[in-house]
């Protein structure tokens, strides 16, 4: 069971009543706050031991960093709630699958997001009406497919613009190809958790505004609220996910998960597990990467830097807002392998 | 004394979320009017917290002045659980304001690839420097960035110490951590120091070093040992300046 997923069932804007608190609705605040109980005795009994400065420091840099792109993320994805209609999505979207994907996948170089952001965007566009192939390769291509994301991989490789160009290229075929893939085997019913409007047991997202045509001030604050909503909904998935990801940079060392494998296809999974666990900024994991580079192919090192911006511990906890269970599952795996399996390849056609 | 607490419990769930954005917008504004911002952060960054600060506020207004939660029970304890979530990273941002990555988050971080990648990564920063002669004083970060034209130069430059059992006698390691994005995308920068009698040194002690660079073959990788004439033990840098910078 996802310990934060369904405890606030989403309902219509009309039902003003407080759902029924159902065992596992119950179950799962006690889950909630049984994390917070442990994360309060961490504190309690470990703070003054050197793992504990640093989780701490890792936890909190990864939030504080991803913080504000969350903001900005929840703050667009609250104006496309109030000022975007299905009707525009329809007309900007081109209704058969493949080329809204192709166009999804490349759509970051004009709308430059990072990973933390670009979730609560694409969670606001599906209710919007967005395709769903479309909205995955949006999801996973955007945060590398990006002008920021290739500057600092060619500054993290002494100005190679090659790697900086292989890194976009790779992204964007994957994301265009895993969003082909869920668009066949998967319907938006089948795919999504109903799609964000006032969540019971929050704030009042502003739905009670007068409804027929407001104001441009309601309207705006009207977005900010859903913004705010969006926030405070989707931000604790960070919380957990950079936790998550904290932990393991302080219990795995970067050197031994990379000196485990010796051929080349065990060094690309053991630095996808890396990027998997690191949970690192699309904007910085080059650097991470290159400090590989003497010791790994740079097949294992792009690995690195093409799954982490689509799959990572912080990442998977956040997409528990927006996809159902099996979505995620298969998202994953497909991700995983996809990757996996082009690189292999790239390195196969290289030779 | 039931109408007392439900009073509470209407309150609490009015103004909680109020609560949640003003704390963090409360903590965004100390961390950049105290600089301790950069004991997690780039400077870079700073900007960006600047705007995450202007969003926190709106959200907070909006909020604020806006439409109640009017239900209390069960929505009221998971609308608490969710914003506990949220300010769990304080109650950690609070224990380690003092602190600093040391010589555990370096056993985690090592590669031992680190010269070469530093060499390579700052290539384009050596039409910047030229053939200029370089100042003595250098950080950890310069020594790597010129490592090949330093060989054989004096050097003066300050980090933490490292000596695991493994250590030659008369060695130790010298270490910072350069950042990027933010602390969890630290690299270690290090050199080894030589010098007699540097088992006095503790590990995470700040020393600064004095001393001749020579660039030896370790593990088949160059890396810079400095051959230390002096060694003199300082006061440890406060969180916010422990970093090196790309």
């Amino acid at each position: 069971m996802n310990p934060f997923v369904s405890e606030t069932p989403v309902t219509p804007c009309h039902h003003q009543q407080a759902p029924c608190a159902t065992p596992t609705v119950r179950l799962i605040v006690f889950v909630q706050f049984g994390f917070i109980a442990s994360m309060a005795g961490l504190i309690v009994f470990f703070r003054h031991t050197p793992e504990f400065a640093t989780l701490s420091i890792t936890f909190v840099s990864i939030f504080l960093e991803a913080l504000p792109f969350m903001l900005l993320g929840a703050f667009i994805g609250g104006f496309i709630e109030v000022f975007v209609s299905k009707t525009i999505i329809t007309h900007i979207v081109p209704a058969r699958p493949l080329p809204a994907i192709l166009l999804a996948a490349g759509l970051g170089l004009v709308f430059p997001v990072c990973e933390c952001a670009i979730v609560p965007v694409v969670r606001r566009l599906f209710g919007k009406g967005l395709p769903l192939g479309a909205g995955i390769a949006f999801l996973l291509g955007g945060p590398i497919v990006n002008p920021l994301v290739a500057l600092s991989t060619a500054v993290a490789y002494g100005n190679n613009q090659a790697i900086a160009g292989y890194r976009l290229v790779s992204g964007y075929l994957i994301a265009v190809a895993v969003g082909l893939l869920i668009d066949r085997f998967f319907s938006r019913k089948t795919a999504l958790v109903n799609e964000p409007r006032g969540n019971i047991g929050e704030m009042d997202d502003g739905c009670n505004e007068p409804a027929s045509s407001p104001g441009i001030s309601i309207q705006i604050r009207r977005a900010f609220r859903h913004g705010a909503s969006d926030f405070i909904d989707i931000g604790r998935f960070l919380v957990f996910g950079a936790f998550v990801a904290g932990v393991l940079q302080t219990l795995v060392a970067r050197g031994d998960l990379a000196a485990l494998f010796g051929s080349l296809p065990l060094s690309v999974l053991a630095m996808m597990t890396l990027a998997l666990l690191l949970s690192l900024c699309s904007e910085a994991d080059a650097f991470v990467a290159a400090s590989f580079r003497t010791t790994l192919p740079l097949t294992a090192q792009m690995a690195f830097m093409v799954l982490g911006p689509m799959l990572d511990l912080k990442l998977v906890a956040m997409y528990f807002r927006v996809f159902k269970k099996r979505l995620i599952l298969v998202m994953s795996l497909l991700t995983f392998i996809i990757v996996f399996l082009s690189m292999m390849a790239g390195t196969w056609v290289g030779r | 004394m039931i109408r007392m607490v439900k009073a509470m419990a209407t309150l609490i769930g009015h103004y909680l979320d109020v609560f949640l954005f003003g704390l963090w917008l409360g903590v965004i504004c100390w961390l950049l009017l105290t600089g301790s911002d950069k004991a997690f952060l780039h400077p870079r960054f700073r900007l960006f917290l600047a705007g995450g600060g202007i969003l926190l506020a709106a959200f907070m207004g909006v909020i604020l002045y806006g439409p109640k939660r009017r239900s209390i029970g069960w929505p009221l304890a998971a609308a608490s659980a969710r914003a506990l979530l949220l300010m769990a990273p304080l109650l950690f941002l609070s224990t380690v304001v003092d602190q600093r990555l040391g010589a555990h988050a370096l056993t985690k971080k090592y590669t031992g690839m680190e010269q070469q990648t530093l060499l390579r990564l700052l290539e384009s920063g050596k039409a910047k420097t030229g053939n200029a002669k370089p100042k003595p004083d250098m950080s950890l970060l310069e020594i790597a960035r010129r490592m090949k034209q330093i060989d054989g130069r004096r050097v003066v430059t300050e980090g933490m110490v490292y000596r695991p059992d493994i250590m030659p006698e008369n060695y130790l390691t010298l270490f910072r951590f350069a950042i990027f994005c933010c602390a969890a995308d630290a690299l270690p920068v290090w050199v080894f120091v030589e010098k007699a009698g540097v088992e006095a040194f503790d590990d995470e002690d700040w020393i600064r070093v004095d001393g001749t660079v020579q660039i030896v073959d370790f593990n088949g990788t160059d890396v810079p040992v400095i051959k230390a004439d002096t060694i003199l033990k300082k006061k440890a840098p406060t969180s916010g300046e422990q970093y090196l910078f790309f």
